[in-house]
């Protein structure tokens, strides 16, 4: 068959999506999904439409084991509490060269109980985009002893490049606080200062602002702010 | 006829408004947030979305069993995903619903699955003489309801068979069988309903 034909392809594409491609035929266009990026296209069009549908059917609900099952197949490997210790202790230690394994334990003991290895979600915000989309999740995170923001963006946004959009933590009392400068697309995570640390606790609100690029010249917002949104503590 | 005009939504379509804009939002967000590997907020997510999904499995595979295991499968893989949803690009129901149904309809391709249609034969009737769908405002799908407007504006057997294939995830040979026409009439309904659509979407 001449995948190359254009026709043929949406017709296929769309045949896919709909359910009727079936045995072999589904299998090889599936082969050639994988590395023809204009055919997903294709598909994710025909997805986007059909699938929009595919859930409108009066719910059912299923029974517990499928969620308990789902829930151990996306726990993290179980680590006992020995050996976890053991490699936090091991770890921290190597590059400082010392070999005492007592004293290692010893402050092993006293850095892990002043310090959670684990991350912690502390608290949560939803920051929409100039057409009021909800655009930007912000959650606080506890890394050890490090504080930082996890920074999703749910759709890419396209701004003029000499601009920014920068985050503020806004107090009760007092002038708005810069956090840094809010992603386009994707995710990342930024650290938080020391004085953000200190502020953020008692900070009612997230709010962005428009600003040139490279962020407030000033410190404080120049621009016109586009969003705000109220931190939920979980 | 048992409807008396296009005002009065049949009880069969009621459950097409599914996604009102706020529940658009929560899922979205709640998907953003298993991205970042919130547990709690996926939990949400599958305490909301799964019967839904969980029924669409069902009417596909026709088994409890095999729906269960591709619902769980299926979130499996949603978690591993969430990162990668992007808003721009489809609903958060539209989203997951492609990677369940593709899981199913993966399942229906293994060499040992036969969906025996017994209980279906009420269903060719159900799709038969479809009225025109709701109004476009019940849907805050926005896709959904473009799709929706050009399937009604769909010839009624290419309508009809259409709506077979793809809720019941029927093959061709099944749809002749069902629809008692022969296979080319069922391959050809299918094609030239399906580039009317497209040319419809693409008004």
């Amino acid at each position: 068959m001449n995948y190359d034909h254009p026709k043929l392809k949406s017709s296929l594409a769309a045949e896919y999506v709909l359910g009727t491609l079936r045995g072999q035929a589904r299998q090889r266009f599936k082969r050639l999904l994988s590395r023809d990026a204009a055919l997903r296209g294709e598909v994710e069009y025909w997805e986007r439409h059909f699938n929009a549908l595919a859930a409108h059917t009066p719910p059912i609900m299923p029974p517990e084991r499928v969620w308990e099952n789902i829930e151990k197949a996306i726990s993290p490997p179980q680590t006992t509490q020995a050996s976890g210790f053991l490699w936090n202790c091991l770890n921290f230690w190597r590059p400082v060269g010392i070999f005492s394994s007592l004293a290692a334990l010893g402050l092993a003991v006293y850095l892990a109980l002043g310090q959670p290895q684990e991350t912690t979600l502390t608290t949560l915000a939803v920051l929409n985009n100039q057409q009021a989309k909800p655009t930007w999740v912000i959650m606080r995170k506890q890394q050890g002893a490090e504080e930082q923001l996890a920074i999703k963006v749910m759709a890419p946004q396209h701004v003029d490049p000499t601009k920014a959009f920068e985050l503020w933590a806004i107090p009760a009392q007092g002038a708005p606080m810069s956090l840094g400068l809010l992603p386009m697309q994707g995710s990342m995570t930024m650290s938080v200062s020391e004085k953000a640390r200190q502020m953020l606790p008692t900070a009612i609100a997230l709010a962005i602002s428009m600003e040139p690029a490279g962020g407030s010249p000033t410190g404080s917002p120049t621009g016109p702010v586009i969003s705000q949104g109220q931190l939920v503590s979980l | 006829m048992m409807f008396c005009g296009g005002a009065v939504i049949p009880q069969k379509h009621k459950d097409r408004v599914i996604e009102p804009l706020a529940q658009i939002d929560r899922l979205s967000q709640l998907l953003a947030r298993s991205g970042l590997g919130d547990r709690k907020a996926f939990a949400e997510l599958y305490k909301l979305a799964s019967p839904k999904l969980f029924s669409m499995a069902i009417r596909i595979l026709k088994r409890r069993d095999w729906a269960e295991e591709i619902l769980q499968e299926g979130f499996v893989s949603i978690w591993q995903h969430a990162s990668d949803y992007s808003a721009g690009k489809a609903a958060p129901m539209t989203w997951m619903a492609t990677i369940i149904r593709n899981r199913a309809l993966d399942l229906l391709r293994r060499p040992n699955v036969e969906v025996t249609l017994e209980e279906e034969s009420n269903v060719v009737e159900l799709w038969e003489d479809q009225q025109p769908g709701p109004a476009e405002a019940l849907f805050s799908s926005r896709e959904a309801a473009q799709l929706q407007r050009c399937i009604d504006q769909l010839e009624g057997k290419q309508r009809q068979t259409i709506m077979l294939a793809y809720h019941h995830c029927l093959t061709h040979e099944q749809l002749a069988q069902q629809l008692d026409q022969p296979l080319g009439t069922i391959k050809s309904w299918i094609r030239r309903g399906l580039e009317r659509i497209k040319n419809c979407l693409g008004q």
